[in-house]
């Protein structure tokens, strides 16, 4: 008999315990798979590559954008530039609207900006051609099963989906509309919210932003950014739930350590009559620690296995309803072979710590004081 | 002499106060040799077995078996004693409930580095001398309370120790079954040469001791 198969015909002899701990630790190490997956998609967002060069002039401290007004002069101040520096420039209007019992953000442009400026592309269907026509992006599609032909109502008015699109960079969940219909559906008296600003070919963006942020007209009111740059600090919420989802994954490695170490401290008071034994026949302190780490490692590898595939079926489940959607923004969780690694070897290091603390104080006792 | 013990005391401390277990004990044992010690509950019979055994350090004086000093030496020191030396049979036979009777007798074995395979050819030799080569693959609860004593007496010798300590090894067990268990371990330690020191309660089996030893109140005399 070696020492592994000692300690495997010990955990089948304790199979009931062993099984109620490996399925505690398992929901555990299933939850942090599931956070880890979250924090993975969220983070995923946040580090989108900006593929986007178009510049946004805003009001100033504006944190929603549908708060904002842009007036007159600001984008008189923007044609101004045009064609030489500027090649093409997009009022827009935003708004938070509940559409199919969620909130999302709608966005009003010129209908011939959608695709030079603001770089949407057609995956389904086509661009609205009626007063009661809509373009949704993909994300709020899949979220919601709406295709196209669906009928979406809006503000108490009833819209058809003519579309489904995706757009580059930071993929909200949107709904686009022609400027024209959004005038005839909310009364703001025609006014627009931001300003979308495309660099004319061979200028540098970068130069151009600076101008503008330099111009006397609209220093101190407005502010320009890179489009997605703003799109990323429009969703700060996203990033703090992402940290959130951090610090809750490190609440579920602890939640390992305690695991490990409840289930090994349980384990050696119910067997301190056994240790006593083994250690009076004549197996050293070093030799039993290492058998309990095996147990320790063995139980803890059993609820890695456990949780990973409840979390592989929780996240299966989860994709097969679509993404998910946190603020306009649609997620996909996945799952990567590194989380999964890296999941392993912090489960192993945890097991070890969590059962080296239950050891410690055991094996400062004397034979026969575990005899007792 | 196997077991040489001069002044030896064992004092613990419980609520405050230091009761002495054992007082200024001097006692030799020969190699060999089959001894009893009897006596009342609490009048020490366990402490001075577990001194002998390498379980406990004594407070004061000198014990020597086979000549490691036992009062001198650290943990490891003890472990490795305790392995190469002694044989260790409880009351409650105290086997391990997960394994077999032939992986029960395995574990001193094991634990001496011996391999597995030589382990087990070594456990089912001593447990066919024992009379138990038919519950090899039992487990203790499968086993009725003579055969479990009978286990723990083929795992007290299977790593030919020199000294057996028997604490009680027939309290558990009803006068038919005590009596059996007394005399395989007095064959073993005819066949064997093994040294058996054996505390129990029961006069009518110290008969069989080449020596008896009376330990009262912590104070040893011979009969």
């Amino acid at each position: 008999m070696s020492g592994l198969s000692f300690v495997l015909k010990d955990m089948l002899h304790d199979r009931s315990r062993v099984a109620l701990s490996v399925i505690g630790m398992g929901v555990v190490i299933g939850g942090y798979f599931i956070l880890a997956a979250l924090s993975g998609a969220l983070s995923g967002v946040l580090e989108t590559t900006s593929i986007s060069r178009n510049l946004i002039v805003i009001q100033n401290d504006m944190i929603d954008p549908s708060d904002a007004i842009l007036e007159a002069h600001i984008i008189q101040a923007v044609q101004e530039l045009m064609p030489g520096t500027v090649s093409r420039i997009s009022p827009t209007v935003f708004r938070h609207t509940r559409v199919g019992g969620q909130v999302v953000q709608l966005r009003a442009a010129a209908l011939e900006d959608w695709q030079p400026v603001h770089h949407l592309k057609l995956i389904e269907g086509a661009w609205p051609a009626h007063d009661r026509e809509v373009v949704i992006g993909e994300g709020l599609a899949q979220s919601n099963d709406w295709q196209v032909g669906s009928s979406v109502q809006i503000f108490g008015s009833d819209f058809s989906i003519s579309g489904i699109c995706r757009s580059p960079g930071i993929a909200f969940a949107t709904v686009w509309m022609p400027i024209d219909t959004f005038w005839a559906l909310f009364d703001t008296n025609h006014h627009y919210q931001g300003l979308f600003v495309q660099a004319a070919l061979g200028v540098d963006p970068d130069v151009l932003k600076t101008r503008l942020q330099n111009d006397p007209r609209l220093v101190d009111h407005y502010a320009v950014y890179f489009e997605d740059n703003y799109s990323r600090q429009n969703i700060r919420g996203v990033q703090d739930m992402s940290s959130l989802m951090r610090l809750v994954s490190g609440v579920a490695l602890l939640g390992i350590v305690f695991g490990v170490y409840n289930a090994t401290t349980l384990s050696l008071a119910e067997h301190t009559r056994e240790l006593g034994i083994l250690l009076g026949i004549g197996f050293s302190h070093a030799r039993l620690r290492g058998l309990l780490w095996v147990r320790s490692l063995l139980q803890a590898l059993l609820a890695f296995g456990v949780g990973l595939v409840a979390a592989l079926i929780y996240l299966h489940a989860q994709q097969s309803s679509g993404p998910l959607v946190i603020l306009g923004v649609p997620f996909s969780m996945q799952f990567t072979p590194w989380m999964g690694l890296s999941g392993l070897a912090w489960v192993s290091g945890l097991a070890f710590l969590g059962a080296w603390l239950s050891t410690r104080r055991m094996f400062n006792l004397r034979v026969v004081e575990l005899l007792r | 002499m196997l077991v040489i013990a001069e002044k030896l005391t064992k004092v613990y401390r419980r609520g405050g106060e230091d009761i002495a277990a054992l007082q200024d004990i001097d006692l030799q044992i020969e190699a060999g040799a089959f001894v009893f010690i009897v006596g009342p509950s609490g009048g020490g019979k366990s402490t001075l077995l577990h001194l002998m055994g390498g379980m406990d350090r004594p407070s004061r004086g000198k014990l020597t078996v086979n000549g490691f000093s036992i009062d001198q030496a650290g943990e490891d020191a003890l472990t490795r004693f305790r392995r190469e030396h002694i044989g260790f049979v409880f009351q409650f036979f105290n086997l391990l409930g997960s394994l077999n009777a032939l992986d029960n007798v395995s574990l001193p074995l094991l634990a001496n580095g011996c391999k597995p395979k030589e382990a087990r050819r070594r456990s089912v030799e001593v447990l066919k001398q024992v009379g138990l080569e038919q519950r090899l693959r039992h487990k203790p609860a499968e086993m009725s309370g003579g055969e479990q004593q009978r286990v723990a007496i083929a795992r007290a010798v299977v790593g030919k120790p020199s000294l057996v300590l028997a604490d009680e090894p027939t309290g558990d067990l009803d006068a038919a079954n005590a009596e059996a268990v007394m005399q395989l371990m007095l064959e073993l330690n005819r066949s064997l040469g093994v040294t058996f020191v054996i505390a129990t309660h029961n006069e009518a089996l110290t008969r069989l001791g080449s020596a008896v030893y009376e330990l009262h109140a912590g104070q040893l005399r011979g009969r």
